[in-house]
Order: C-alpha cells, then sequence, then structure tokens
C-alpha cells in the first residue's frame, strides 16, 4: 500500500514523419518503454506491470508486446483502446494498482508506426459510425467534423482564425525549443492565415501532422524524501468523463466540464495554480474548449485573452510544440503531454523550461463517435522536491 | 409515417433518408443505436428525416460540401456536391442527391436503411 504514486521516468522516440522501412510500432513502443524505465534509475525485471495504447500494434496486444520484450511474470497487464483519452485512462488505472499494491513499478507506453497507408487505414475504419454515416459522404479524417466545429466556437465566443493562429505559431515556437519535434521553424502569423484552406475555417497549420514514435512513463510508490533526486513527479489526481451530451450538442464542452472539478477537488488545487498546461491540441480550438472547460478562464468572453496569453507564451500549453508542431504519434498523442509535463516538472525540459514549475495539468480528448470527441480526462502533477 | 418526404425524394429518384424512433418514448437519434438513450427500450421503428436546416458548412477540397443539418430536432452530417449556406432549408435524402434541386438536396449516409428492430433485430426480447 502507497499514499503516493509517482511518475518516477519518462522518455518519448524521436517522431518522424516518414518512417524507414525497418521501424515497427512494436520496435518503437519498446525502445520507449526501454528509455522510461533507464530513466527512472530501473531495471528493466523490476517492471511488474505494463499498460499499452496503440491503434497498429496488432494483431499483437499487451501480453504479446511484454512477452517479445522480455518482460514478466507481470502482475498486472492492461491495453487501452481510447485513442487522445488513452494515456489518462491507463494512468488512472495504474494509479490505483500501485496505490492499492497490486503492482510495484508500471510501465505505461502509447505509440503507433503512422505511416500514409496506416493512417488511412485508421479513419476510414475508425468505428461502426465512421465506416456507415460518415466514410460514405464522402468524407474521410475528421478534419470535416472539427471544421464545422470550430464554426460553432467562433460564434460561441467570438474568435477569428487570427486568435486560432496564435495557439499555432506559439506551439510552434515551443517546438523550436524540443530537439524531438518534427516541425521546428518559427511559423508566422501571415503563414498561418495564407496557408491552403483544408475545410473552412480550418488551414493546413490547424491540423495536425500525422507522425511515428512512442511515449512511455513508468509509475512507482513514492520513494522516502529525495530519494528519486528531485526527478519525480507525483500523480495528485486523475478523472475521467466520456458521453456527456449523446453526440447531439456544440461539441465546444467536453467531459473536462464534470472530470476537472472533481480533480481539482482531489489535488487541493485550481487551474490558476498550474505553472504548466498540456492538452489535447487536434485543433487549436480543442485547446481551447479543454482550457476552458478547465477553468483557465473566468467567463466566455475571455476567450481571446486566453488566445493571447498562450500566443505571448506568458500561459505555457504545450510546451513541447503539442500536436499541432512536435506531431501525433497515433496513441502516443495523449500520452505525449503527460511525458512533457513531467519533464517540466521534473526541471529536464531544456530549453523550454519553465522556470520553478511545481504544477501542472494535463488532458486527454479523444474518440470520435459521430460528430465530435466523446472521451475526456485529466491528470494533475507535482513535483516532488 | 409521413408520406410527404418519401414522396420528394422518390420524384427526384432518390433514396428516402430515415432517422430512428424509439417505439417506447418517441426519442429520435441518428446515428442509429442499440437501446434508448432517453427510456432504455431497444424497439425502434424509422421516421423520415424529412427537411432540415444547415446550420454550419464546410468544403472540402475538390468542392464538396459536409454541413451539420438539423432534422426533427437532430443534427446529423450530410454532404452537397451543390453550394449550401448556414440556414438554408433542405431535403434530407438516404442517396446522393441533384445539387440543382429546390430545396437542395442533402445526402445523409447509412440513412435509408434503417428498419423497424420492434421484431426483427435483438430475437428473444418480448
Amino acid at each position: 500500500m502507497s499514499d503516493s504514486v509517482v511518475i518516477a521516468g519518462a522518455a518519448e522516440t524521436p517522431y518522424t514523419r516518414h518512417p524507414e522501412p525497418r521501424v515497427t510500432t512494436a520496435g518503437l513502443l519498446v525502445r520507449a518503454a526501454r528509455e522510461a524505465v533507464a530513466a527512472a534509475g530501473l531495471r528493466w525485471s523490476d517492471v511488474d506491470g505494463l499498460g499499452v495504447s496503440s491503434f497498429t500494434l496488432g494483431p499483437d496486444h499487451a501480453v504479446d508486446l511484454a512477452w517479445r520484450a522480455g518482460l514478466g511474470p507481470l502482475r498486472w497487464l492492461m491495453e487501452d483502446t481510447n485513442g487522445g483519452a488513452s494515456a489518462l485512462n491507463m494512468l488512472q488505472h495504474a494509479e490505483l494498482a500501485i496505490r492499492s499494491g497490486q503492482a510495484s513499478t508500471i510501465v505505461l507506453v502509447s505509440g503507433d508506426r503512422m505511416d500514409a497507408a496506416a493512417f488511412r487505414m485508421l479513419v476510414e475504419h475508425y468505428n461502426r459510425s465512421t465506416e456507415d454515416h460518415l466514410v460514405p459522404l464522402p468524407a474521410t479524417g475528421p478534419n470535416a467534423l472539427f471544421a464545422l466545429l470550430t464554426q460553432r466556437q467562433m460564434t460561441a465566443l467570438g474568435l477569428t482564425r487570427r486568435d486560432y493562429g496564435r495557439i499555432a505559431t506559439a506551439q510552434r515556437e515551443w517546438a523550436g525549443r524540443n530537439p524531438g519535434a518534427v516541425y521546428r521553424t518559427p511559423l508566422t502569423l501571415e503563414e498561418y492565415l495564407d496557408a491552403p484552406l483544408v475545410a473552412p475555417p480550418l488551414g493546413r497549420y490547424d491540423c495536425v501532422p500525422p507522425v511515428s514514435g512512442a511515449d512511455a512513463v513508468v509509475l512507482t510508490a513514492a520513494g522516502p524524501p529525495g530519494a528519486e533526486g528531485g526527478r519525480a513527479v507525483r500523480v495528485l489526481a486523475v478523472e475521467t468523463t466520456t458521453g456527456i451530451d449523446d453526440q447531439d450538442g456544440d461539441g465546444l464542452t467536453t467531459g473536462l466540464v464534470q472530470a476537472a472539478p472533481r480533480a481539482w477537488e482531489r489535488a487541493g488545487l485550481g487551474a490558476s495554480d498550474m505553472h504548466v498546461f498540456s492538452v489535447y491540441d487536434d485543433y487549436p480550438a480543442m485547446a481551447l474548449a479543454q482550457l476552458i472547460d478547465l477553468g483557465a478562464i473566468a467567463a466566455p468572453d475571455a476567450a481571446r485573452d486566453l488566445a493571447e496569453r498562450i500566443g505571448t507564451r506568458r500561459l505555457p500549453v504545450n510546451t513541447a510544440g503539442g500536436q499541432l508542431s512536435a506531431g501525433q504519434a497515433g496513441a502516443a498523442a495523449g500520452m505525449h503531454g503527460v511525458v512533457e509535463t513531467y519533464r517540466q516538472l521534473a526541471g529536464i525540459a531544456g530549453e523550454r523550461q519553465v522556470p520553478d514549475a511545481r504544477f501542472g495539468v494535463v488532458t486527454g480528448y479523444g474518440m470520435v463517435l459521430y460528430r465530435y470527441g466523446s472521451c475526456a480526462n485529466v491528470a494533475v502533477l507535482e513535483a516532488v522536491r | 409515417m409521413s408520406g410527404t418526404s418519401r414522396a420528394e425524394a422518390a420524384a427526384s429518384g432518390a433514396l428516402p433518408a430515415f432517422l430512428q424512433s424509439c417505439l417506447a418514448c418517441a426519442t429520435v437519434v441518428f446515428p442509429p443505436r442499440l437501446a434508448c438513450r432517453s427510456c432504455g427500450d431497444d424497439r425502434f421503428e424509422p421516421v423520415p428525416a424529412g427537411p432540415g436546416v444547415v446550420e454550419q458548412v464546410t468544403e472540402l477540397p475538390g468542392g464538396l460540401r459536409i454541413a451539420s443539418v438539423r432534422a426533427r430536432g437532430v443534427l446529423v452530417v450530410c454532404s452537397s456536391t451543390g453550394a449550401l449556406a448556414e440556414g438554408d432549408s433542405v431535403t434530407v435524402i438516404g442517396s446522393p442527391g441533384d445539387p440543382a434541386a429546390v430545396p437542395a438536396q442533402v445526402y445523409l449516409p447509412g440513412s435509408a436503411h434503417i428498419h423497424n428492430s420492434a421484431h426483427t433485430e435483438n430475437e428473444g426480447t418480448p
């Protein structure tokens, strides 16, 4: 039994737009997992729990990966299929497993070899409703759906493309300080606005580049004070809410509107206490929606100010570049924010380090059932000093 | 079942579009479900989607319009090869429509074959 669970180490493989033929999903997952275990100062044989999320690991599953990677015997094993919400879903379960003594060292790993063929397969066969009601439109992939959602948000909050551009260009600035991001060259607001439209109002830089890569974290019970050498990050709260409105709303409110108040209560903190934010940025509109649901602004009419604060990087949001600039590595997209928030709170974020970052919040979002995502979750993390 | 939209659709050679209505509480949904969110019943009947109103519209490279359309109170995702604008009244049909039709026809995939599930699906349910 343990009162406190920490992330003891984390790793992210470099993201690549066009993976070499020899790169495999299983290989990426194991590389990230091994690097995370090493970063935690632990041995591979210490691992007694494994959680995996991947769109392209098939025909293998978590137990196949464990066996092929030389792990075991394991006391705890899970596989999560909830896309952008899978990382925090696994974290929610793993934290309880360690807290209750069911496992002592759990690796959570997410990732995909997401080349053009894998991406096409993913978006064409995402779920039954996509196959039956969206692909035959014909519309493949979520861009059109989130174009419609972004229009609703622009109307509801009085936003313009320029406001979304502040988010995209700021994340590119952060990505310039992340050697693992695929797009690091500065992006100007003019370049953002002049880019080809993908589905109005969405342009090229509102859409995430699919990449190949993997992210992993290692969870353990908190050791004695100072035992982790300042590199441990405590998990204060993890909460999930799915399916708040039956897909018949505007999609501008996510499940975080219910999950976040529970997480803040459990952590004894609020959005204004956070030093670092990692929100699921499949589109800039969703980054804003989640920040609003977290309570990052006092009133809806302050959304433009929020975009401005993100744009000037006074509010540190998606400090590794997010999916928009670092890339969307399939199921790793939800774990990317966990790894980055860990790095910031552990003080190992290099050139992009936010000074004195003690508290951070991560969100997950995903699983478009028909018109927008249905799953949302949130984790509140604290640096162990 | 109202025959109006069926007749209109048939006149244009298009398949009619249907939404799914709960037999017990008359809640209408799309896409079709396995049990009713409102009352939990698992028996449904098709109801014509009928006319709709465009709430938002976007355009994909190549010119296809994708629209969020409200029909019978339900928001559905439709396509059209013709021009659409927010607030337009449209006819929701179950096959690709005629862009020159008035009112404009919008396509709701997977809506032409929603069937009565009271006796054909979920065998064993009384």
